[in-house]
């Protein structure tokens, strides 16, 4: 049984009942020493504009010359770039990608840096980003708005403070030689007037990855215990299916290593009333057909779609749903007629390099 | 710019910050980032104080769902690797068992718009024209975050019937755990 949107609602209010009573006085005070810094920095802004200005018009008023490089407005906190050696935290190898090289910069600072790395042509760059600081928690407004614009020969992307541990990374393009330069450039989000200030030592760290190609990625080692199909809730036949009645899930899925690559095709009546839950645990590849049509780029999973095969890494549990409708898979997810309930659809699953019973597809109703 | 705050500015707070906190702490999961929000959110009304005309509340907590969501549109993917697939439990009709640590756990791995989504429909029973009004976006995408937020956090799909069919053909790409 599935929660209804009253226990959704019943869980929110519950969930907000358990808030602190926050300080009234201290959000005032808050208010106004963020509206106070933001005052300040506009005074700060325009006293240093009316100066520069002052400054340029006495020296053309007196030498007739410019100096350009010394009447450039002084960078905040300028800072560099540094390799960071211990790799800040970010693991070796991730969700099918190598660390290539992990930099540091201190936040606030302004900006553009750039450093070649030796890449594998045809292989994706990403970066992942976090930003830390050794004295206080970063606050919510810091971590929101502070970004790096990372540019490589193949695209261009942009990473975000705010992701616990990167998050899956952002792609900023395709290595295209032996080496690449890659461009980062530290600002604020566009929009962002940021009216606290960084801790002085708080750092961005942003980490480049490049993918790996699957034959080549040292996988985890299986863990104990996973050698049997846990999610099974139901018999299932080694073809997978099981049909008790109109209400029962059909679940299609390995039971031991034996059969986990086997390739699985069936038939079955589409119900808009009902949608497939594909569960992943393990190291894998799945590509899925509706009616011939390959759906896996439109299912997604933990990392972009390699040759035709969703891909699995690790042994973190993953699930995404998705209609059974073979419009969702010819129009690539655009909107369109549906199939007429009833109509028999064909499901193909082509797994590979499973080293378990790792992997599940449930056809059910969403409240069963 | 004033030092001391507009006329009413403290009495709205005084009044009505308990109910902004609320809503952030649904928002950021954390008590700290929730009074962080609320703060740049006042911060932020009190330079326009004298010109809300109407709802000071809607008006601070527009600003706040947007501060909350801003940053965070340009993320990649919205997967978050879990121990183990999220199998909630029964609803509590009487069990004693609640759904609330799962619900809550769910929904903070939703991408901040859904989770914005969430708050603003079904803890603040928001409907779905203000919903858009107040996260500056369309009904359209107000409807299909909602049915990814609703997919992702298992709420019965019976309850989702009132969204258009082409909904469940448009939302492909998202993490429906």
């Amino acid at each position: 049984m599935k929660p209804t949107l009253d226990d959704l609602r019943v869980a929110l209010h519950e969930q907000a009942d358990l808030a602190a009573y926050p300080d009234v006085d201290a959000l005032v005070a808050g208010a106004a020493r963020r509206v106070a810094l933001t005052r300040r920095r506009r005074l700060a802004a325009l006293s240093a504009a009316t100066a520069a200005v002052l400054v340029v018009g006495g020296l053309v008023a007196t030498t007739g010359s410019t100096h350009r490089s010394a009447l450039q407005p002084a960078e905040p906190r300028l800072g560099s770039f540094s390799v960071n050696a211990g790799g800040a935290g970010f693991p070796e190898y991730q969700q099918g990608m190598r660390r290539v090289t992990v930099l540091d910069a201190p936040m606030l600072a302004r900006m553009k840096g750039s450093i070649r790395i030796p890449t594998t042509p045809g292989e994706q760059l990403v970066v992942k980003m976090t930003c830390t600081s050794p004295d206080v928690a970063l606050t919510t407004e810091w971590l929101d708005q502070m970004i790096v614009n990372f540019t490589s020969p193949g695209g261009k992307g942009t990473g975000l403070c705010g992701i616990p541990g990167g998050g899956a990374g952002e792609v900023i393009g395709t290595a295209t030689g032996a080496t690449t330069t890659v461009t980062a450039d530290v600002s604020l989000a566009p929009g962002s007037s940021p009216i606290v200030a960084a801790p002085k030592a708080a750092k961005i760290h942003a980490a480049i990855y490049e993918s790996v190609p699957w034959q080549e990625y040292p996988f985890p080692p299986r863990p104990t215990g996973t050698n049997t199909p846990v999610w099974q809730k139901a018999p299932v036949a080694p073809d997978g299916t099981v049909t008790k009645g109109a209400d029962t899930p059909v679940i299609i899925g390995p039971t031991s290593a034996a059969d986990a690559n086997k390739a699985v095709t069936m038939s079955l009546p589409y119900n808009p009333k009902r949608e497939l839950l594909l569960e992943v645990r393990g190291p894998g590849r799945l590509m899925v057909l509706i009616n011939g049509n390959n759906i896996s780029d439109l299912i997604g999973g933990p990392t972009p779609v390699r040759d035709g095969y969703l891909t699995y890494w690790n042994y973190d549990a993953l699930g995404n749903t998705f209609p059974l409708d073979p419009q969702f898979a010819a129009l690539g997810g655009a909107a369109g007629p549906l199939t007429k309930p009833g109509a028999q659809v064909a499901l193909v699953i082509i797994p590979q390099d499973f080293t378990g019973p790792d992997w599940r597809l449930t056809y059910q109703s969403p409240t069963g | 710019m004033r030092d001391t705050p507009p006329a009413g500015f403290v009495d709205f707070v005084v009044a009505r910050g308990s109910a902004l906190h609320r809503t952030a702490v649904l928002l950021t999961h954390q008590e700290q980032s929730a009074e962080d929000v609320v703060q740049i959110a006042l911060a932020k009304a009190w330079k326009s104080w004298d010109r809300i005309d109407g709802n000071h509340e809607a008006y601070v907590r527009q600003i706040m769902v947007n501060e909350f969501a801003s940053a965070w549109r340009r993320r990649w993917r919205g997967e978050v690797p879990t121990a183990d697939l999220p199998e909630l439990p029964h609803a509590d009709h009487g069990d004693g068992v609640s759904t609330r640590p799962v619900l809550m756990a769910a929904l903070a791995t939703l991408p901040p718009r859904q989770r914005a989504v969430v708050v603003l429909r079904f803890f603040h029973d928001y409907t779905e024209a203000a919903t858009a009004e107040a996260m500056g976006t369309s009904v359209g995408t107000v409807k299909s975050q909602t049915f990814k937020a609703l997919a992702a956090l298992r709420v019965s799909a019976d309850l989702r019937k009132d969204l258009p069919p082409d909904l469940t053909v448009s939302a492909p790409e998202g993490t429906l755990r």
